[in-house]
């Protein structure tokens, strides 16, 4: 049987025939996966997707039925979330572990209805994990506790490896090999052929961190398995953080909570900001961005600059909506979890966005990675390396592709440029000064954020895409069409972003907040909610960092 | 509090809303009450009007007809009416101001002649209008229709335009005239109470489309009747077509039209839908011609020789059932006056609507209502 190009959606088609096409599927050789439209690739995904649980047990079919995405703006979300927290809430208070039982069952319902056999091998490594801290703290032996931290560590980042870098590496092994005449005697794996179960970083790292604290006995190992899986599984931050520790979920984990409106406030606060940053911005970005990105040679040079605005402001009101939804939602829940970003684009240098940007990746980062490695106490030369080295990685996990490992490496670099710059000017107290000046800090502000900005290209998987993207954009040429939308609505948006940032930083918001009378609060939050409604687009996107 | 600690909370608040604390209980319910009751209030408030004016729910309708209205009320009321309804093919193909122009002429006394063309209407979508048109108290002394051959296709899963004409386009009185003719009744209902109870979310495309087009991609806007002239007629905004670009557009066609009339056969739900129509002018009273609109050398050779005579033959047969006739346009024009094949540039409207008013209009309006022969 051929393969029908274009593919037909999987919706609608019988259970036999999206088998059929999912084993032809299989069949094709990477020359052939490679020739085919990025639309029809995610066609193929769709197709096997649908092939897949079309094979699962009916009840995990039901599950996926009701909530089809785990997205937080879904219909499918809002019921599922209501249907919880309700259950969660009658429990009587002092059965608090009824009520972690309720968020276990629906955490792993929440990652099933995405994929049923991910969701067991999940709370499977959990609960290896848990078992492993619990001899570590079972000993006082230094060098078993370490081979058992070890052992904990590896497990992890071996199913992260085999499920995010496998095909990375051994396609880069088999050209390698090709290259030097060896010859890769295996097949190269095709976009087709990897999954990558949702949010396996972010949980990975939490289940290190956890490892490493447990062998520092920073945190102690946790008795109850159920709180331990709530710890890895709790559905706000399963799938795209923050990445939480140990010590603050476990103690908040094992409190009984009490219902609070105040928090109710705060948690519908958080949901309706991050909302309107998905809806309103992101989304909308990205009809500015995504078909730029996608083709960028057919696109003149203005496009492309403003097409990489675009998607610098994406990827912000993305993710932290992203964070702002997570932390809301865990929020209404009676958990508080970590702020994930603090206004980045304001930042005077790279260093101060890293303290800004992914918070809770950067401080995981930083504690269990450049620490370890030497950190900031040793010599310059080792002391750079060290940061090359954390920049480096922490660009590889955002994904398994040469434009990540490059874009970590821009960030390293810069990171190194500013720390030399930084000690050169100490010692020109009037450079110093200037810079340090309002107009300064202005100019350094804009500088910061025009880095950035550039290095945003390689946040793509496509590398040779962000090449033709940096060509077109600096040789600049008219040649090729304009954005695929009047820019006056991505110049508002760029000005409101603008504008609120520096309410917020001056502290106006504050001001104003304290004196809001409730009614006016309410309307606030009303408005807020029918505006991203009304400014979402067409397609919903998915999160961008559910991919990581 | 000791004063690191204010110091501290009092930076976290400046700088970022998270720690925006509020300072008493009651303040926080009320202020989570307020937001809710407004917000389904806004909703509900919205979902009402819309049910009372379909002008918001569906602009492509409502623009249209204001400007039927205006144009009407201007020419007053001993003016005749000629209304044509049919697709984006109308709707660039009938310049209304020419055919009044003509018509006036010949006929010695004013006469409103409106294009009610809407993009990616079909016969459910024109039975939909006309039932509006009517409970407005729009009685035209003559309705030209078209047909769209396309949309009368006897397909599965119900008329080609559930595509287009989606639920949240019409009121709940005109949800059953949807499932009557053939569209999902799951699919409809759960679309427009979704319009009725989320007005903001999804009728937002024709709410910004009011405010703010320039924000929306030209697919989802909803602003094709506002920018056509006063008696509803549009054109492209080339004029000139090269070569490459009507190959693009008549490509465009081609993937669009060609699988569906490879197997033309009219039937099912789109010709009950027309059928109801005709039937409804048939008791009004009203002379219908219904017109097989131009196209070019291309798309005709897209239609099998048997298909296109089972067409002519459907329409000459739903003709003589209702007491109407049909006018075959289909080789009116030269491939020149087309931008794609099929949808007209200037020069070919012009072209159509003097030959459309002058061979058949005029005629049919002289008999019918006894104007003076010229």
């Amino acid at each position: 049987m051929a393969l029908p190009i274009p593919l037909p959606a999987p919706t609608g088609l019988p259970p036999e025939r999206l088998a059929e096409l999912a084993a032809e599927l299989r069949t094709l050789t990477p020359e052939q996966v490679a020739a085919m439209a990025p639309d029809q690739i995610g066609v193929a995904h769709a197709i096997q997707e649908a092939a897949r649980w079309a094979s699962q047990p009916a009840y995990f079919q039901w599950v996926h039925n009701l909530l089809p995405e785990p997205f937080f703006q879904t219909q499918g979300f809002l019921v599922f979330f209501l249907s919880v927290a309700a259950l969660y809430w009658m429990i009587p208070r002092r059965l608090n572990t009824a009520r972690v039982l309720v968020l276990v069952i629906a955490s792993f319902h929440f990652y099933a209805a995405w994929n049923a056999t991910l969701a067991f091998l999940v709370t499977g490594t959990a609960a290896l994990d848990y078992l492993f801290a619990r001899m570590m703290d079972g000993t006082e032996r230094r060098p078993l506790r370490r081979l058992i931290m070890w052992m904990s560590i590896l497990m992890n980042l071996g199913v992260l490896c085999y499920f995010k870098y496998r095909g990375f590496f051994l396609n880069e092994l088999h050209d390698l090999l090709a290259g030097t005449g060896l010859g890769g005697n295996y097949g190269k794996f095709t976009p087709l052929d990897i999954l990558i179960p949702f949010g396996i970083s972010f949980y990975t790292f939490e289940a290190i961190s956890y490892a490493v604290d447990v062998f520092q006995r920073k945190v102690k190992a946790e008795r109850s398995l159920l709180h331990f899986l709530l710890f890895i599984l709790f559905f706000p931050h399963l799938v795209a953080g923050p990445i939480v520790r140990a010590g603050d979920f476990l103690r908040q984990a094992h409190r009984p909570k009490r219902w609070n409106w105040i928090r109710v406030q705060i948690g519908l606060q958080f949901v309706l900001l991050g909302l309107f940053k998905k809806l309103a911005i992101a989304d909308r970005m990205a009809v500015f961005a995504d078909p730029v990105f996608a083709n960028p040679e057919n696109y003149n040079s203005a496009a492309l600059w403003l097409s990489t605005l675009a998607y610098a402001l994406r990827i912000y009101a993305d993710f932290s909506g992203y964070s702002d939804m997570a932390v809301g939602t865990a929020h209404l829940l009676g958990f508080k979890l970590t702020q994930n970003f603090n206004m980045p684009y304001l930042s005077a240098n790279v260093q101060e966005f890293w303290h800004r940007w992914h918070i809770s990746l950067s401080t995981w980062l930083r504690d269990y990675l450049y620490i370890p490695l030497g950190g900031s106490r040793c010599g310059p030369l080792r002391r750079n390396t060290n940061l090359m080295i954390t920049m480096l990685l922490g660009g590889l996990w955002h994904g398994a592709n040469w434009s990540y490992l490059i874009w970590g490496g821009l960030h390293g670099a810069m990171l190194v440029i500013h720390r030399q710059f930084a000690f050169w000017t100490k010692s020109r107290p009037r450079l110093d000064g200037t810079l340090q000046s309002p107009a300064g800090t202005v100019l350094r502000v804009l500088m910061t954020f025009f880095c950035v900005m550039l290095c945003w290209v390689f946040f793509r998987p496509e590398l040779d895409k962000s090449w033709v993207m940096l060509e077109r954009m600096f040789w600049i040429t008219t040649d090729g069409a304009t954005l695929p939308l009047h820019n006056r609505s991505l110049w508002y948006t760029v000005a409101f972003v603008l504008v609120c940032h520096l309410i917020v930083a001056k502290g106006v918001w504050q001001w104003l907040w304290e004196r809001t009378p409730p009614a006016m609060a309410g309307f606030g939050y009303a408005t807020c909610l029918t505006a991203a409604m009304l400014l979402a687009p067409e397609q919903g996107q998915s999160f961008i960092y559910f991919t990581f | 509090m000791p004063a690191p600690m204010l110091i501290r909370l009092r930076i976290a608040r400046l700088v970022h809303p998270a720690t925006l604390i509020p300072s008493r209980r009651p303040t926080a319910r009320a202020a989570v009450m307020w937001g809710m009751s407004l917000f389904f209030a806004v909703q509900l408030g919205v979902g009402l009007t819309s049910e009372l004016y379909p002008r918001i729910r569906d602009p492509l309708y409502g623009d249209k007809f204001v400007k039927l209205e205006r144009r009407r009320d201007m020419a007053g009321p001993q003016a005749a009416t000629v209304l044509m309804i049919g697709s984006s093919r109308t709707g660039l193909a009938f310049n209304g101001k020419r055919a009044e122009t003509i018509l006036s002429q010949e006929l010695q006394r004013p006469i409103t002649a409106f294009n009610f063309g809407i993009p990616a209407s079909g016969p459910v979508t024109h039975l939909v209008y006309w039932n509006r048109l009517l409970k407005s108290g729009v009685k035209p002394d003559l309705l030209l229709l078209e047909i769209l051959p396309s949309m009368l296709a006897d397909g599965h899963g119900g008329p080609l335009e559930r595509h287009w004409f989606f639920a949240d386009r019409v009121t709940t009185s005109e949800v059953d005239t949807l499932i009557q003719h053939g569209f999902d009744p799951t699919t409809v209902r759960e679309r427009h109470i979704r319009s009725v109870l989320l007005p903001a979310y999804t009728l937002r495309f024709q709410l910004l489309t009011r405010v703010i087009p320039s924000w929306l991609p030209w697919q989802v806007r909803f602003d094709w009747s506002r920018g056509a002239d006063e008696c509803g007629w549009g054109t492209t905004q080339t004029q000139f077509v090269d070569p490459t670009l009507r190959a693009i557009g008549t490509q465009r066609a081609h993937n669009e039209y060609a699988p569906i009339l490879a197997n033309f056969r009219p039937g099912g739900p789109a010709v009950g839908a027309l059928r109801e129509l005709l039937g409804t002018c048939r008791e009004q009273g009203i002379p219908v011609r219904l017109v097989l609109m131009p196209e070019g050398t291309e798309f005709r050779s897209w239609y099998p020789p048997e298909r296109l005579a089972t067409l002519k033959t459907f329409l000459g047969s739903i003709a003589t059932e209702y007491g109407v006739s049909w006018i075959d346009a289909q080789n009116w024009l030269p491939d020149e006056a087309f931008y794609d094949s099929h949808h007209m540039l200037a020069v070919g409207a012009d072209a159509f609507t003097d030959r459309l008013i002058r061979d058949f209009v005029v005629p049919l309006l002289q008999d019918v209502a006894g104007y003076p022969k010229h």
